[in-house]
């Protein structure tokens, strides 16, 4: 999700005609200075041709099979009698040593280097998935101790508590596991989008119905607060991932609930604008300051704000929405002004290629 | 001797049936508790419950088997339980029988709508040509006559072409049940149903959320269950 691909081994063949190519560059060019009579230089060539198939192939063997080619097209081409091979004469015999020696190195060198380089991105990737994982768990862990404590004092309490401080416990408890609840469902959602691959299967979807469900959801969550939507006259079908398209619109409507304040409304629309669905979430609450915007969608690890309660729900809920929607080659957008309001905006693109609509309704079953 | 309404659970999870049996005890239900897939079809033969609860998840046997085994034989009422994300299974158990399912986790409101429901449609009695004893259909502002086949929000009369009326009636007569997107389809357009009937399907819905719905966007009569089917509220 947040890192590039591993580079993947090329196919063989490529590198044999990186072999080839090479060998065939030195020989061709060897040839040509033959009016010179450099020998110095023909050697030369062959290294130069033997580091350049190390360098350029995956693996270690192509070096060295150029290093033996070399060698022996050396013989053969150029040194006399030429056309014939003639390794034993004393002199080149050392010659072909060295050469074949210094294009085994090189090639081991190379190797080397790739992998050291291969190393690095591993360890980058370790080590995002490390904070990933430090920040959830964190993150898992503050609700737990709120559930795990208020539940011991109502189990302990002797004599038993009034029925006051019973309910806001209860409350309490409720709220918490909700909360874990939704942090659950987008780590699926992650899960869902194949980091590997980063690739998603779109159907076609009555959009209006996929925001409806959304939308009622986050009602049902929040049933004080006003989240009014609305949907254009005629019916837009877009090609999409319904749950993943689902768990964008809910992060973005519920982190309008926790953060525009409690008296902000939230409004909800969808909208064709050429060849995009347009999905608009604005609220008239408090606003995002300039500085949170910049690091409103990185994902965790990267913030140096203290994790106190307001900063929990940005981390995961919005980065992955980010994730989604460019998964689904959209654009999602921020647009902020502290005491006026907040506007996000994602679009999906309505020409995009998807599975025929069967009647079933197939989907990626994960478990 | 009143006789209490019997549910059979069939769940593995260990808190989870301990919550269904305390929410249905306490809503004056008799409750069964199964925690195998097998053992659930035994305690079903031996003690015939109103309604069987049956999660997909379970150790032994996948649930689907369950369900269909119990199908060869009982037509019970049988809501499953499963889990977000995962519609594909819902519509599978759909097709193969259940009548309706519970999506983890549940709270007490959702699972007490889904006995009711299910109970309300298997004591209902369906005359012949399926449209319900003559009564008009009445709930939460919306009305429909049957016998003079006209719909009515809050009083005032909604046109609906043939189609779109007869998908409403079908949602109504099952109200409070999912019906599949196939299930309708094979209701009114026969049983070979083909990509182009989906979505006109699709487009119907659309049509008569518009005329039926004061806001389509937050529809109050039917829902759609996305990837699965449509649901008419049952909002008496």
């Amino acid at each position: 999700m947040f890192l590039s691909r591993t580079p993947k081994k090329g196919k063989w063949y490529f590198d044999l005609l990186k072999t080839v190519v090479c060998l065939a560059a030195a020989t061709g060019l060897s040839v040509a200075l033959l009016q010179t009579r450099d020998m110095g230089s023909t050697s030369l060539l062959y290294v130069l041709a033997v580091f350049a198939v190390s360098f350029f192939t995956d693996r270690y063997i192509w070096g060295i099979i150029a290093s033996l080619a070399g060698v022996f097209l050396v013989n053969y081409f150029f040194v006399p009698p030429i056309f014939e091979l003639s390794l034993l004469k004393p002199g080149y015999f050392i010659t072909a040593v060295v050469l074949l020696v210094i294009c085994l190195l090189t090639s081991s060198m190379t190797t080397r280097l790739k992998r050291h380089n291969q190393l690095i991105v591993d360890m980058e990737k370790e080590k995002m998935s490390n904070n990933l994982l430090r920040s959830i768990s964190h993150d898992l862990r503050t609700p737990l101790t709120s559930i795990i404590g208020s539940s011991s004092i109502m189990m302990e309490s002797d004599p038993p508590l009034d029925r006051e401080t019973e309910k806001n416990l209860l409350k309490d408890i409720n709220e918490e596991s909700q909360w874990l609840l939704r942090m659950v469902e987008n780590l699926l959602t992650v899960t869902r989008m194949g980091e590997e691959t980063g690739r998603i299967q779109k159907f076609p979807e009555v959009a209006e119905e996929v925001m409806a469900e959304a939308v009622g959801r986050v009602r049902s969550r929040f049933p004080d607060r006003v989240i009014r939507s609305h949907v254009p006259d005629d019916l837009l079908i877009v090609p999409m991932d319904a749950t993943l398209i689902e768990q964008v619109i809910i992060n973005l409507v519920e982190n309008a609930v926790k953060h525009s304040g409690e008296d902000a409304e939230i409004e909800v629309s969808l909208a064709q604008s050429d060849s995009w669905a347009e999905f608009e979430i604005r609220d008239n609450g408090k606003g995002i300051s300039a500085e949170e915007l910049k690091n409103l969608f990185l994902p965790y690890g990267m913030k140096t704000a203290d994790p106190g309660d307001s900063s929990r729900n940005h981390g995961l809920g919005l980065s992955i929405c980010k994730s989604i929607v460019r998964t689904h080659e959209g654009e999602l957008t921020v647009d902020s002004v502290m005491g006026v309001g907040t506007i996000f905006k994602f679009k999906l693109p309505l020409d995009s290629e998807y599975e025929e609509f069967s009647p079933e309704g197939e989907g990626v079953d994960e478990s | 001797m009143s006789h209490k309404i019997t549910i059979l659970a069939i769940e593995d999870e260990h808190s989870i049936s301990n919550l269904i049996s305390t929410i249905l005890t306490s809503n004056g239900y008799k409750v069964i508790l199964a925690h195998s897939g097998k053992e659930g079809l035994s305690l079903i033969q031996s003690h015939r419950p109103d309604i069987v609860l049956l999660d997909l998840g379970l150790p032994d046997i996948d649930g689907l088997e369950v369900l269909k085994s119990l199908r060869t034989w009982s037509a019970t009422p049988v809501i499953i339980v499963s889990a977000r994300g995962k519609e594909q299974e819902k519509v599978l158990a759909l097709d193969l029988g259940a009548d309706d399912y519970l999506t983890k986790p549940f709270g007490t409101s959702e699972l007490l709508a889904r006995i009711r429901t299910a109970l309300r449609h298997s004591q209902q009695f369906i005359s012949p040509d399926g449209k319900g004893p003559g009564e008009p259909f009445v709930t939460d502002g919306l009305r429909i006559d049957f016998d003079r086949r006209q719909v009515f929000v809050d009083d005032e009369e909604i046109r609906l072409t043939q189609i779109e009326y007869k998908i409403v009636t079908l949602l109504a007569r099952h109200v409070g049940r999912v019906l599949t997107y196939d299930f309708i389809i094979s209701q009114i357009w026969g049983p070979n149903g083909t990509i182009r009937d989906n979505q006109l399907l699709r487009v119907n819905m659309a049509n008569i959320r518009r005329k039926m719905e004061k806001n389509p966007a937050e529809p109050h009569y039917i829902v759609t269950e996305v990837g699965v089917g449509y649901r008419m509220l049952d909002r008496k």
